[in-house]
Formats: C-alpha cells, structure tokens, sequence
C-alpha cells in the first residue's frame, strides 16, 4: 500500500510536468483587414496574408481553446467578422463572430481544436462584404501541449 | 505513513498553486511559406513570421529589428520541437536549434533527417540572463536536403 501511494505520488508529479498550457497570440501586422477578403493569422506573431501558407506556424501534438478574437470597428448591423481556427488546412469548430452595430470582440469556449500530425496552424478571418471595414484583428487563445 | 503520503498527495495541488508565480508561455516561429537554405546556415525570428536571413544579425536585411527582444528578467527555454514543410530526403537532414548573440547559448538542439518532418529536445533547458539580445532559429542543412519552410515552438517561463 505505501508503495502504491508513492507509485501515485511520483506519478502526480510526472503529469504535472508533462503538460504546458501556454498562451497564444497574434494580431494584424500594418494594413487593414479589408472587407470580403478572407485573410489569414498565424498562432503567434503581428501578421496577416491571404495566402494561408504565408501564415502557417506548426505546433507539436495538443490541444487549442478558449479562442478570443478583436477587431478595431464593429462590423454593423447584419453584419459580421469570423473567426476560426484552422488545423491542418481545414476548419475547426474552435470559431467565433463578432457581429453587429456595437461588438467588436468574440470568443469561443465551448470547443477545442486538436493538434495531431499535421501541425500546421492558422486563424482565419473573414467578413461579409459589407461589414465596416476594421483596422486591426487580434485573436489570443490557449495551448496545452499534450 | 500511507495516510500522510496520501494527505500530501492531496494537497499538492494547493501547493502548487501557492508557490510564488511561473509565467509560462511559449515562442512560436516560422518562415511561412519562405524556403530555408538547403546549402548553408539559415536564421529566422524567433517569434512569428518572418523571412529568413544567412547571418544572425540580418545583415542587410529588415528582419534585424524584429530579431532584437529585450528581456527585463531572467527567462529559462526548454521543450523544444522543430518542423520543416518537407521531408529533408533519404540521408540527408536540418539540425536546427536555437541562437543568440549573447554570451548565453542555448542547450537545445534537434535534427529531422530522412523521411522525418520534425523533431524535439525535450531533455535540455537553457537560463538565460536579462538584457537585450538578439535570437533566432538557425537551421544548418546536411546533404542538400530538399528546400524547404521551417517553424519551431519554444516554452519558456520566468520565475
């Protein structure tokens, strides 16, 4: 029994250290966010591309949550920003919009976006063609390596 | 004895969460859709996306700016794991590891070769003191391999 207990002690210990939530975040690099044009961030960093290989960073075997996303003038009404995190050149369901006359900020925490063995990551950030042109786009969201 | 050992195992959470605060995060790089060199040395930023560079310093290059970080606290580096786009070939590799100017240098290195497309150091950590450096990731090819992107992620965290 007490080597059970020390068996569960040194084991507690051994995850404890084996996972890492860290914080992500990344934002719009000088240029607009024009409206109509999908654009893509990477995980981490100031930059934006329409080009999704320009904005890939990979990132080892994990889990994504709690996606926030900003943007610096509220779509208006009917109107909308999405945001959604992609994992291997394909959507997640970690998304959020900001939409209307007066939001300018989303998040999502109901979902979580896996990391397997194809690492690439990207946010990508779209509008319907009318919404009010926004200035900057942030996004940050959480990472716990496996 | 098992009570006290199962008692501490209990409160070892509350422990951890008293011990005074470890900011964790972690530097996520990548030359986005810019090859590195399958011939000589290749040095991208630390942090983002960013092109790359054959020296360290960006000689010539606008990168030099965003390769300068300035930390105000120590800061210690350990979990390291490397990608490329493309498999470097059958004998061929990039070891890639982390730089700086400073006289501090990082433990933390990994090689991809053959039909691999990443690799790790999870064994080493590197404490680097407070100050203004500059940092990169350096990648050095082994038999041409195929050109290719290249992105890493580094945790870090600052007692």
């Amino acid at each position: 029994m007490k080597r059970l207990a020390i068996f569960a002690l040194l084991l507690w210990c051994a995850l404890a250290q084996a996972s890492e939530t860290v914080l992500l975040m990344t934002t719009t690099n000088t240029g607009s966010f024009n409206v109509g044009t999908t654009y893509y961030l990477p995980p981490v960093g100031a930059f934006h591309a329409t080009a999704e290989a320009d904005a890939v960073e990979r990132l080892p075997p994990g889990t994504l949550q709690y996606l926030r996303c900003r943007v610096s003038a509220a779509p208006g009404a009917a109107k909308q920003w999405n945001f959604t995190v992609r994992v291997a050149a394909a959507d997640t369901l970690l998304a959020c919009v900001i939409s209307g006359a007066s939001a300018t900020s989303c998040s999502d925490e109901a979902h979580t976006a896996t990391v397997g063995s194809d690492p690439r990551v990207t946010i990508s950030a779209s509008s319907t063609a009318s919404s009010t042109q926004s200035h900057t786009g942030a996004c940050s969201m959480f990472f716990t390596r496996s | 004895m098992i009570r006290r050992l199962l008692a501490l195992l209990l409160l070892l959470p509350t422990l951890a969460w008293a011990t005074p605060s470890i900011s964790n995060g972690a530097i996520v790089a990548s030359t986005g859709s810019t090859n590195v060199s399958n011939s000589a040395a290749t040095f991208f930023a630390m942090v983002g996306i960013a092109g790359t560079d054959s020296t360290l310093t960006g000689t010539g290059s606008s990168l030099v700016t965003m390769w300068s970080h300035s930390a105000t606290v120590s800061w210690t580096a350990r979990n390291m794991y490397c990608f490329v786009g493309t498999n470097p070939g059958t004998g061929k590799s990039y070891t890639i590891n982390p730089t700086s100017n400073a006289v501090t240098f990082f433990n933390q290195t990994c090689t991809i070769s053959d039909a691999a497309t990443s690799c790790s150091d999870t064994a080493h950590t590197t404490v680097l003191g407070a100050g203004s450096s500059v940092f990169a990731f350096k990648t050095t090819p082994s038999g041409t391999p195929t050109a290719t992107t290249a992105s890493c992620y580094l945790e870090y965290s600052i007692p």
